[in-house]
Formats: structure tokens, C-alpha cells, sequence
């Protein structure tokens, strides 16, 4: 009466295990979409879409860029965009405890598009909070932008685009 | 209410059996299960603790929470288990262990659930001191089971197989659950939420495993005690003993020890250490290093891992190499866990490196832990209330722990540089942050800890 089946306890809690898992992983299922397995396809449009590249030093100072190539454009001619960059803040603005001083050092167009520089030195002790990028309000035609930023410890790259909801980080694909 | 108590309390003595073989053969098949079941399922329970450890990011990342808030959540987690850990030891001297055990795991699995669905900061906060509460019954009921189940002369055996199961625990969560999260190709890519669903439901396993395989005490299934099926006379002597003694104060002379209040001190510094690096290391290893998510888990499941060897070896050593001198030992493995820290913030930026660095850290640190957390107090404290200094710096331990929780996700937060993309109705945000200045916080807390303890070099156990 006091003997219950031997049968190991490990086995079975195994088994139960490794079926509730695997049920709760097949849960949901999104297939490829454009924003989860962007990195399928990024490679292919790569050179079509806008980059901005922006380092923060520690010393306070920022250093950015932007390209925007022919293909982004859209309807745009090449005055209208050098028109919208050379203003720093249609690019962006940032957010400081002291004011920065923002200056639009390049704007060139070639045959692949339109590239920007910027600088902006804020000091080091003027705590940098927030940058407002305003790419996508300034230009109504990018579709999606590609940003490395770096700062004096730690770097990302990642695409911002109207189709997802959120930042892509995963942008090269691993074979 | 009554009803609840009843529910929970202790098993009344059944007429005790007279046939010798079939009490040999329940013995024999309960302790198979007591052992197993503590292993396996106080491992399992490990998931639902440490599944914020590993969503951490993707919780920052998602804008759900800032460091700062779910620092705060983490550290209430800390809280409730410092105060789970001594209201549910004395609580589960009266329980029904099973049922005491299965109920903290039942009622973590659901904190789980709820933090899954929880995007508001008090509420997340409940849930996770409550979590830490409910974690709290787990190693009461197992060292209650394994008390009950296993006599003086062997339980040291089992309750050291018992000791690996927070590994389990680890090693699931660090890799299993971090496998669920991380991105394709390395992991499933599933949303931060099956980082709490999936480990509730392995919690809800584990309550059912417990509640029908971990058996209440011998007595109550008419078996004798372990002592008696095993002959062990110490074991009962021990206990007359034990009953007899006027516990209370004898437990508040231990407040009264010097030495106990500097291993206090710095076994919380030290705790400080071992939680900054739990819980935002893996977040440090993503944001800074530039890790993914699965890699930057292995890598604290390798100090983990590493964590137990590290307690055996600590043990070993100090009484063979030390003759059970624990300073010179604190010393060797202090500076074991030290080093390797600047290693690991400082060092290349090179895979290798940095996995060498956590298992010597790990190594070094579960060695000082074992020391600081147990050993040590064990030898200075006086000997019948060794729990009572168990549980004093129990609680100094997790509340600097949580302490740091807070304070790291606050120090984090105000490094925080934001990108905000406006696009029109919607934006999107990639955050930044700078661990320069918690980095000096995690290693100051190991220094101060070893200072602590190195203050303590002449002092000898107590009889």
C-alpha cells in the first residue's frame, strides 16, 4: 500500500519536459518577414538605403555623417536634399544639459547620392541625454536607414526602418 | 486560515511498521526519491528566479524598462528571498515539506506568468519581491527532506550532490532559456515573454513532481527515523541534545560575535560581486562587448559552472593544505576571484580570455562564498546555533545583493545616451549606456570584502 511504481522519476520528468518546451517554442511561429529575418535580406538592397554614422568621444565631442543614395532620393532632386541637410537639425538634434555647438561641415552630391557631415562639440562634462534623429520626418521617401554609432566604450549597428516596429540589429547574415 | 495551516503542516506519526523488510525496502525507494526530487526539482526552481536575468536586455532594448527600474525589480527579488530564506526556515521545521515546496514552486511559476503580462514597474516590483519569497521555500524543504531522509554520518555526501543543483538551475536558464530568446541561428528568436512562460511552466512541473514524489516525513509514513533504520547513535544522541538546549539565547549571543558581523559585512561586499555579475553581466557582455545574447549567457554559465568545483576545492584545501585555517584560504581564493574581474572588464577583447577569466572568477569566487557564506561563521559561531549564523548573514548577503541591483541599474541608467528616430505617429529608440562606473562599483565590493575578511587572519575556530 505504501509503494508507489518505481519507475524513475528523472525518465518521466524528462519526457513531460522536454513536451511542454517544445510546445511552448512552437507556439508562435512568424515565418520570414521582413523586419525579424532582415538580415536575408539586407545584403541585397545594402547599397539602395540611407547610413548615418555617428561617433560620440568622451571629451564630449560628436562627429556625424550621412549618405544618402541615389536610389533613396525618390522624387527628390539632389538641390532639394542638399537644401533639407544643410540645416543639422532637419538631420538631427541633440539633447544636452548645456547647449552644443552644431556645425554642418560638408554637404557634396556625387553620382552615388548626397553625403552630409556634421560636428557638434557639447564638452565633457555636458552630459549628452539624448540624440533626435529627424531623418524620416525631413525626407518622406527614406524608407530605412542604416546607423553605426560609436561611443568612447561601446559601439552598435543597426537599421531603423518604416516597416518594423523596431530597431534591427541582426543586419549580416551568418552562413 | 486554519485550513491553510492544516494543509501545510507536518504529517501526524502513523503506527509504525514491524516488518523489518518492507521498512528496508520504503527507505530505499523514499530516499531515491528525496534525493532525486531535491536535485532535480530545487534545480528546476533556479529557473523561475533567474529568468529576469536573461530577458534583461531585451526588456531594456524593447523601452519596456529603463536599467534603473528593472534594477529595482531584480533587487526586490533579493529582498523577499533574504526574508524568504529566514521566515521560511523556521516555517518548514512545522511543514509538510511537499506541499511547503510545491506551493513555493506553484506560486513562482505564477509571479513568472505575471511578470510576463506586466509592464508597469510597482506591479513587476510585487510580483519579484513575492517571487523572491516564494524561492525562499525551496531550500528549507530540501534541507528539511534531506535531514529527515538521510542521518548524520552520510548526509554531508547528499547534501553536497544536493549543492549542485543550483547549477542545473543555472546552466538551464543561462543556456536553455537564453537558447529560447536569443536570435536564429544560435537560439529560437522567440519573444522576451516565453523567457517567463517557459519557465513557469517548468516550475509548474517541478511543483508536481515534488507533490507527488517527495514523501513528508518518516514518521508519518509509520517508518522509523533514518537515525534508527541506520543505526546512527550520534545522530540520535545530537538530537536529545538539541531538544533539550535554550535556543533563543543562545542564538542572541551570535549578534554579540565581532568576527560574525565583519564576515557579514563581507560576505554582503562579496555578494555584491556575485550578483553584479549574474545579473547585468550578461547585459555588460551584449551591450559592451558586443556579444549576442546566447554567447553572453555562456559565458556566466561558465563562472557558474566553474562555481562548483570552486566550493569543493575550497573545502579540500583549506583543511588539508590550511589545516583548516580558513584565512590563508579566504586569501588564495579571494585574490582568485579578484584578478580575473579586471581580466574580464579590462582585458582583450578576445573570446578565449574572457571564458578563461570567468571560470577562474567563478572558481575563486564559489571558494570564498562557501568561506564567507558558511564555513567561516560555522567555525567562529558557537556550535548549536551555527543556524542562527547561517541565517544572520543569509541576510546580510541578499540584502547587500539587492542593494547592488538597485544601485547598478541606477549607475547604469544615468550613462544612458537615447537615439530616438522619429517616424511620424511612432518612433524608435536604441539605447546606450556606460559601465565604466559600476565596473568600479562590482570590483571596489571585492576589495573592500577581501580587506574585510583579511582582517579576520588570526582568527581560529572555536571549540
Amino acid at each position: 500500500m505504501f509503494r508507489r511504481p518505481a519507475k524513475n522519476v528523472a525518465s518521466r520528468c524528462t519526457v513531460i519536459c522536454t513536451t511542454l518546451i517544445l510546445l511552448g517554442a512552437c507556439g508562435k511561429d512568424d515565418g520570414i518577414n521582413y523586419c525579424k529575418n532582415h538580415d536575408k535580406v539586407h545584403a541585397d538592397h545594402a547599397d539602395t538605403i540611407a547610413n548615418l554614422i555617428i561617433n560620440v568621444s568622451a571629451a564630449g565631442d560628436l562627429e556625424g555623417s550621412l549618405s544618402i543614395p541615389e536610389a533613396a532620393l525618390g522624387d527628390s532632386t539632389a538641390e532639394e536634399v542638399e537644401s533639407i541637410l544643410s540645416s543639422a537639425g532637419n538631420s538631427f538634434t541633440l539633447q544636452t544639459e548645456h547647449p552644443c555647438t552644431v556645425a554642418v561641415t560638408t554637404i557634396a552630391t556625387s553620382a552615388g547620392g548626397v553625403n552630409a557631415s556634421y560636428t557638434a562639440s557639447c564638452g565633457a562634462d555636458n552630459k549628452l541625454g539624448k540624440i533626435n534623429a529627424s531623418l524620416f520626418d525631413s525626407f518622406d521617401q527614406l524608407d530605412e536607414v542604416v546607423t553605426s554609432m560609436t561611443t568612447a566604450v561601446t559601439s552598435k549597428r543597426f537599421a531603423i526602418s518604416r516597416q518594423c516596429d523596431s530597431p534591427i540589429f541582426k543586419l549580416d547574415r551568418i552562413n | 486560515m486554519k485550513s491553510i495551516l492544516k494543509f501545510f503542516a507536518a504529517g501526524k506519526d502513523q503506527p509504525r511498521l514491524t516488518d523489518t523488510a518492507l521498512i528496508d525496502e520504503q527507505f530505499r525507494y523514499y530516499r531515491r526519491n528525496v534525493i532525486t526530487v531535491a536535485i532535480l526539482c530545487y534545480g528546476l526552481g533556479y529557473v523561475c528566479r533567474l529568468a529576469l536575468n536573461v530577458v534583461k536586455k531585451p526588456l531594456m532594448d524593447a523601452g519596456i524598462f529603463t536599467p534603473e527600474e528593472v534594477g529595482l525589480i531584480g533587487s526586490m527579488l533579493l529582498y523577499g528571498y533574504a526574508l524568504g530564506k529566514f521566515s521560511n526556515g523556521l516555517l518548514s521545521d512545522y511543514a509538510n515539506v511537499k506541499r511547503f515546496f510545491a506551493a513555493g514552486l506553484f506560486l513562482s511559476a505564477m509571479m513568472n506568468f505575471g511578470m510576463s503580462f506586466s509592464s508597469v514597474v510597482w506591479i513587476s516590483a510585487l510580483l519579484w519581491v513575492l517571487n523572491g519569497w516564494f524561492q525562499g521555500f525551496g531550500a528549507p524543504s530540501c534541507a528539511v527532506a534531506l535531514t529527515s531522509w538521510f542521518s548524520n554520518n552520510e548526509r554531508g555526501r547528499y547534501y553536497g550532490l544536493w549543492s549542485t543543483a543550483h547549477a542545473i538551475g543555472e546552466g538551464l536558464t543561462y543556456l536553455g532559456i537564453a537558447l529560447l530568446i536569443a536570435l536564429p541561428p544560435k537560439g529560437l528568436g522567440l519573444h522576451w515573454q516565453y523567457g517567463f512562460w517557459i519557465p513557469a511552466t517548468i516550475c509548474v512541473l517541478a511543483a508536481v513532481i515534488v507533490y507527488i514524489y517527495l514523501p513528508d516525513r518518516p514518521g508519518t509514513l509509520g517508518l522509523p527515523s533514518v537515525a534508527e533504520w541506520r543505526n546512527d547513535g550520534g545522530a540520535k544522541a545530537k538530537a536529545a541534545v538539541h531538544d533539550a538546549a535554550s535556543i533563543l539565547k543562545d542564538q542572541l549571543r551570535v549578534v554579540s560575535i565581532p568576527a560574525i558581523w565583519i564576515i557579514a559585512l563581507a560576505s554582503s561586499s562579496m555578494y555584491i560581486t556575485r550578483y553584479a555579475v549574474n545579473s547585468w553581466g550578461n547585459v555588460y557582455l551584449q551591450e559592451i562587448r558586443g556579444f549576442d545574447l546566447f554567447d553572453a549567457n555562456f559565458f556566466i554559465f561558465l563562472n557558474t559552472a566553474a562555481g562548483i568545483l570552486g566550493c569543493v576545492a575550497y573545502g579540500y584545501l583549506s583543511d588539508k593544505l590550511f589545516d583548516a585555517r580558513r584565512p590563508p584560504a579566504n586569501l588564495l581564493f579571494g585574490l582568485m576571484e579578484l584578478l580575473p574581474l579586471f581580466i574580464i572588464f579590462y582585458g582583450p577583447a578576445n573570446s578565449t580570455v574572457l571564458a578563461i577569466a570567468l571560470v577562474v572568477y567563478g572558481f575563486g569566487l564559489s571558494g570564498i562564498l562557501a568561506s564567507l557564506g558558511g564555513l567561516f561563521a560555522l567555525d567562529i559561531a558557537p556550535k548549536k546555533v551555527a543556524g542562527a549564523a547561517m541565517g544572520f548573514i543569509g541576510i546580510f548577503s541578499y540584502f547587500g545583493a539587492g542593494l547592488q541591483d538597485y544601485i547598478s541599474g541606477k549607475l547604469i541608467y544615468d550613462s544612458e545616451i537615447r537615439v530616438v528616430f522619429d517616424l511620424g505617429a511612432t518612433s524608435q529608440t536604441v539605447f546606450f549606456y556606460d559601465y565604466s562606473v559600476p565596473i568600479v562599483f562590482w570590483i571596489g565590493a571585492s576589495v573592500v570584502s577581501m580587506i574585510l575578511a583579511g582582517s579576520l587572519w588570526r582568527v581560529r575556530a572555536s571549540v
